[in-house]
């Protein structure tokens, strides 16, 4: 009987917040979910930032600095005022430095306190930068603008994007409604330079019309020009889901685990991508110029572990950025917490694998190559 | 029934689509790891410890080609 209730109690929760709230009371209101405008690129908050030309603050790179700021004042108050005794926060960071370090002890064994410092800060920045983008307001809350052309937008409501239909993807903009919606942004005194911008962005529109491609380019003037199509853009975004940042650190990855392997070897370390001793050797083992080849192929793979350092953690943080957007735009309520909750294991993962993969490279790259003739 | 829109865009979500086929090699990959690691936990359950490290390590290489697939589906829908 009590588990019968509680069945209940479950169904009516479920329809109350997956059905009724989000299907018909939100959209009645006018504040459903928007899908969000979806970009690879990091989308530019600020242009020319501080009168500065050509520097450009995107979202990414606003979460990037959030990400080490909070890194950074975390680290300061941990150790401001180190006891023997720790207290909570010392504790903890020494919970998480003590498991790193011996992760790094059990896989490079005597060289863990190299590589341990590198590896260390990139987990943290990781995982700091990976779990920002899920704060409520990260991703959601942004400058509002005219929705550029080709983009998916909502009329204005205040501050907030009016929806009034559930599983609304929005209107897409076309070049006349971005000029319509900033004459009427700006108002009387910055109509000319809206007219020129559509002098300029009209001789565009008239070399693109005869695109053979659209089978009914009419159907999309039909319906006529608006001018209350808005779009967010974020202040803050995850920092992983740039392309910039994630390339950028498997390019420092791959310049340390080289730094590390000159430091153990010195310049014998190249020896296994071009192996000259195999080759000079090739009289008396004739399979040491299969060694050279298979030396030629490392570099390779070695060269590809920039991409795959990269991919992986772009790939894995903006998928999981992009299925948010879209499980929270399909429910609004209740499904949404179950993909924060993998967001929150995936964020974890992917920091603990680029700095475990770092670390195992490195190890590699620094352990013994001196008996390197008696591993065949 | 006639059809309406842009085929360039219709080009694009099959594209996108048939990119992710590329998934079902990792898939199949990362269930055959971790049944590994599970039955490995299963004789040794001393060593869950390293052997949930290093699954984790062989599911992050399997998963990166699934991304890979990821990527260029990504780039098809929003970059080109």
């Amino acid at each position: 009987m009590k588990g019968v209730l509680i069945l209940l109690g479950i169904i009516a929760v479920a329809v109350v917040f997956c059905g009724v709230v989000p299907f018909w009371l939100m959209p009645e209101a006018g504040i459903a979910v928007a899908l969000p405008v979806i970009m690879v690129p990091g989308e530019v908050v600020w242009e020319d930032f501080l009168g500065v030309e050509g520097l450009t603050i995107t979202n990414t790179l606003i979460g990037t600095l959030l990400a080490d700021i909070v890194l950074l004042a975390f680290a300061f108050a941990a150790t401001r005022n180190m006891k023997v005794v720790p207290g909570r926060l010392q504790g903890l960071f020494e919970v998480i430095t003590d498991a790193l370090y011996g992760l790094a002890k059990s896989t490079a064994g005597p060289n863990a306190k190299k590589i341990f410092p590198l590896m260390a800060t990139i987990f943290l920045f990781l995982l700091i930068a990976n779990w920002i983008k899920l704060l409520p307001g990260a991703e959601s809350v942004g400058l509002m603008h005219c929705a550029h052309e080709g983009i998916n937008g909502y009329p204005r409501n205040g501050i907030i994007l009016e929806v009034n239909e559930a599983m609304d993807a929005g209107e897409r903009a076309t070049e006349a409604d971005y000029e319509a919606c900033y004459a009427s942004e700006h108002g009387e005194e910055h109509a000319e330079e809206a007219a020129e911008q559509e002098e300029i962005t009209g001789e565009a529109v008239g070399e693109a019309e005869p695109d053979p491609i659209d089978i009914q380019p009419e159907m999309t003037e039909t319906e006529g020009v608006r001018d209350d199509i808005y779009a967010v853009t974020p202040f803050v975004r995850g920092a992983a889901t740039d392309l910039n940042l994630t390339l950028g650190l498997g390019l420092l990855a791959f310049v340390a685990i080289q730094y590390f392997g000159v430091r153990a070897h010195g310049v014998s370390y190249f020896t296994r991508f071009i192996n000259t001793p195999a080759l000079a050797n090739v009289a008396k083992r004739p399979m040491g110029a299969m060694d050279f080849v298979v030396g030629l192929l490392e570099i390779i793979s070695e060269v590809a572990k920039i991409i795959s350092f990269g991919f992986r953690l772009f790939g894995n943080l903006f998928a999981g950025g992009v299925l948010l957007f879209v499980m929270s735009f399909l429910v609004s309520m209740l499904v949404p917490a179950g993909v924060y909750v993998l967001e929150l294991f995936v964020g974890l993962i992917q920091a603990f694998v680029f700095a475990m993969l770092l670390l195992v490279f490195s190890a590699i790259a620094m352990e013994g190559h001196g008996d390197h003739g008696d591993e065949h | 029934m006639e059809i309406t829109g842009n085929l360039v865009d219709a080009a694009k979500a099959i594209g996108a689509g048939l990119a992710m086929i590329g998934v079902i090699g990792p898939g199949i990959g990362i269930g055959v790891l971790v049944q590994g690691a599970l039955s490995a936990i299963g004789r040794n359950p001393d060593a869950s410890g390293q052997i949930t490290t290093n699954m984790i390590l062989g599911i992050a290489f399997a998963e990166a080609v699934a991304i890979y697939a990821l990527v260029v589906s990504l780039i098809i829908l929003f970059v080109l």
